[in-house]
């Protein structure tokens, strides 16, 4: 028997459990029962149809497993009597499949970008609303959604600067650039191409790290130069490479190509605009959270409640 | 306690009666169970539900066939023919009934002590 497909398989069933249907009613009309009564006495006689469907299915499953093992055995005997046949055959197949492959990634990279960052689905932006700061210490807020976040993991942000003059031994280019808090790569969840990403002891470093895209890289530095530890000179200022990430075309916080720090003194002025919920916390208790810390903040600075809050979303 | 229903069948034993009706010449599933009745005179009447996924396991195996055929009545019907392993599956079936049959009724014969 060929292999059936699940319609075949059907299909057959149905035929022949209508023709054991009509062969006992038939048996049961000339035992003397009336049409109606032989047919019913016929359908409670055979039982379940959909468990009999079943079971023929699943007995047919393996036979399509079996069989297909059978085959490639089979496959793997003659292409071991046909050597050169064999080496043209993988040759022509690998071809074929690398080609395939490649086009595949194109396409999907074009349509589907990969996010190359932990768990994207954890990042919400995080936006504050309130007069708290212009009454309470700046680094109270900060401050207090550090201390807080059993539902989220951390918060970070980032402040963008707008296009900046980006320059290296004569090479120029214009392209974003931003001014990050440092745990921003590391909550965010970048892995750097080469080097690593900005830590907390960065900001007292006097060489001014530069984090910088691979497109950057890419336009300021000679092929098979390694940027890490190359100078580039943003807005005139002087930095040092100590990271390459990917270019992040479809995320908006991260699609600049050049970031630095802020000088310790003028932190605060990055704004906290992204929270990393826990794995698995609702996103509601985050907000009710957060709307906890708003309100302690509120009371603190002298504030109504109603006028401080922090909205979270995508 | 009532005698068991005639539907029962000692589990195991229904793939042998199977192969024993598939004996006397192919036949479709209704036949099947037709022949068992007029063979068991009657109290053997195999439940249609676990016929059918017999059947198909009995053909997976390899111990029986299956076609499309005509009947005498003009109907097409699956027919089931005994194939040679079926054959051998059956008398192998049979004498494993044998031995344990004679069991069963060495154990029914003994008397207790006087």
């Amino acid at each position: 028997m060929s292999r059936p497909d699940r319609d075949e398989i059907d299909a057959r069933i149905a035929e022949e459990m209508s023709f054991h249907l009509d062969m006992e009613s038939a048996r049961n009309v000339e035992l003397g029962m009336p049409p109606d009564e032989a047919r019913r006495r016929a359908n409670v006689a055979f039982g379940g149809r959909e468990r009999v469907r079943e079971e023929a299915r699943d007995v047919f499953r393996v036979r399509w497993l079996d069989e297909f093992i059978a085959d490639a055995r089979f496959a793997a005997r003659t292409l071991a009597r046909r050597p050169t046949f064999l080496v043209v055959a993988v040759v022509s197949l690998g071809l074929a499949i690398a080609l395939n492959t490649t086009m595949y990634s194109v396409l999907d990279a074009l349509i589907n970008p990969v996010i190359d960052i932990r768990r994207p689905d954890l990042l919400y932006r995080l936006q504050y609303f309130g007069n708290v700061r212009k009454r309470l210490d700046r680094r109270a807020l900060p401050e207090a959604l550090s201390a807080g976040g059993r539902s989220y993991e951390g918060v970070s942000g980032w402040q963008s600067r707008g296009e900046a003059l980006l320059e290296r031994n004569g090479r120029l280019t214009v392209l974003g650039h931003d001014n990050v808090r440092p745990n921003f790569f590391s909550l965010l969840g970048v892995r750097p191409i080469v080097g690593r990403v900005f830590t907390d002891a960065d900001l007292y470093d006097a060489s001014h790290p530069i984090v910088i895209s691979d497109r950057l890289a890419g336009k300021l530095f000679l092929p098979g130069e390694t940027p890490i530890g190359g100078t580039i000179a943003v807005n005139g200022v002087a930095g040092t490479v100590i990271g390459v990430i990917p270019h992040y075309a479809e995320v908006p916080v991260l699609w600049n190509d050049a970031w630095t720090l802020p000088a310790p003194g003028v932190l605060a002025a990055v704004p906290l605009n992204i929270v990393r919920i826990r794995d698995g916390a609702d996103p509601r208790l985050v907000r009710d959270e957060l709307a906890t810390i708003a309100a302690n903040l509120a009371g603190e600075a002298g504030e109504p409640t109603s006028a401080t809050s922090f909205r979270m979303h995508r | 306690m009532p005698p068991a229903d005639k539907n029962d069948l000692l589990q195991g034993t229904l793939d042998m009666l199977v192969l024993k009706a598939l004996q006397l010449g192919p036949m479709h599933g209704w036949g099947i169970t037709e022949r068992l009745a007029q063979g068991s005179r009657d109290v053997l009447r195999i439940g249609q539900g676990s016929l059918y996924p017999a059947l198909y396991r009995l053909e997976k195996q390899g111990f029986v066939g299956s076609d499309w055929e005509t009947t005498e009545n003009g109907r097409r019907a699956r027919y089931y023919a005994l194939t040679a392993a079926g054959r051998k599956r059956l008398a192998a079936e049979r004498e494993s009934w044998r031995r344990m049959s004679k069991a069963v009724e060495l154990i029914l014969a003994m008397e207790s002590a006087p």
